[in-house]
């Protein structure tokens, strides 16, 4: 089982995508794989809100560097399709989850992610889905 | 439909074009988050090609 304070942050960043997401739940199933990343989900997001807010001129520099992040956080993750998708602003879908899992089983697999992360993953996977 | 060797060639060739603008460097990220998205092609390739760092 998930401890209380993995839990609180899962559901703290559950409900900043449901948010999002206009309350849609599917939004859910994308926080999960963001526990191992390096680049939360609540960072691209508040940092895509915050590009939103600049000055056109200020934009694009924003942009580079949130993209380059994502891109440096994508070449050593488990979940690269979901981290493009929330760098794009655009939902993950049921085939990254799986995708993500799939990778997730290689990193145990060849050692490359610990059976704590692992669990913890999973079992954050289990409470979100309907 | 490119294949994913030649998608990784493509991001190379234009990486070396830099320095780009700013705009031109976001749309060449943009570019390449889709192609991690849409293609079968490695995300940490395409992210490493990308960034011109060793995969």
């Amino acid at each position: 089982m998930l401890d209380p304070t993995e839990f609180s942050r899962l559901l703290g960043n559950m409900l900043v995508w449901v948010i999002i997401n206009n309350g849609n739940p599917l939004g859910c199933y994308f926080l999960v794989p963001f526990l191992v990343s390096n680049m939360k989900l609540e960072d691209i997001i508040l940092r895509r809100r915050a590009i939103a807010q600049m000055h056109k001129d200020d934009q694009a520099e924003a942009t580079v560097r949130l993209y380059r992040d994502v891109l440096e956080a994508i070449s050593h993750s488990h979940e690269p399709k979901i981290l493009a998708s929330a760098a794009l602003g655009q939902r993950t879908t049921l085939e990254h989850v799986k995708t993500a899992l799939s990778s997730l089983l290689n990193g145990l697999r060849d050692g490359d992610i610990d059976i704590k992360d692992a669990t913890i993953i999973v079992n954050g996977i289990i409470q979100v889905l309907p | 439909m490119l294949s994913p060797a030649e998608i990784i060639h493509k991001i190379e060739v234009i990486r070396e074009r830099f320095p780009l603008t700013d705009k031109e460097r976001a749309d060449f990220y943009q570019a390449v988050l889709t192609r991690i998205l849409d293609s079968d092609a490695d995300p940490k390739r395409l992210a490493s090609a990308a960034l011109g760092v060793p995969c």
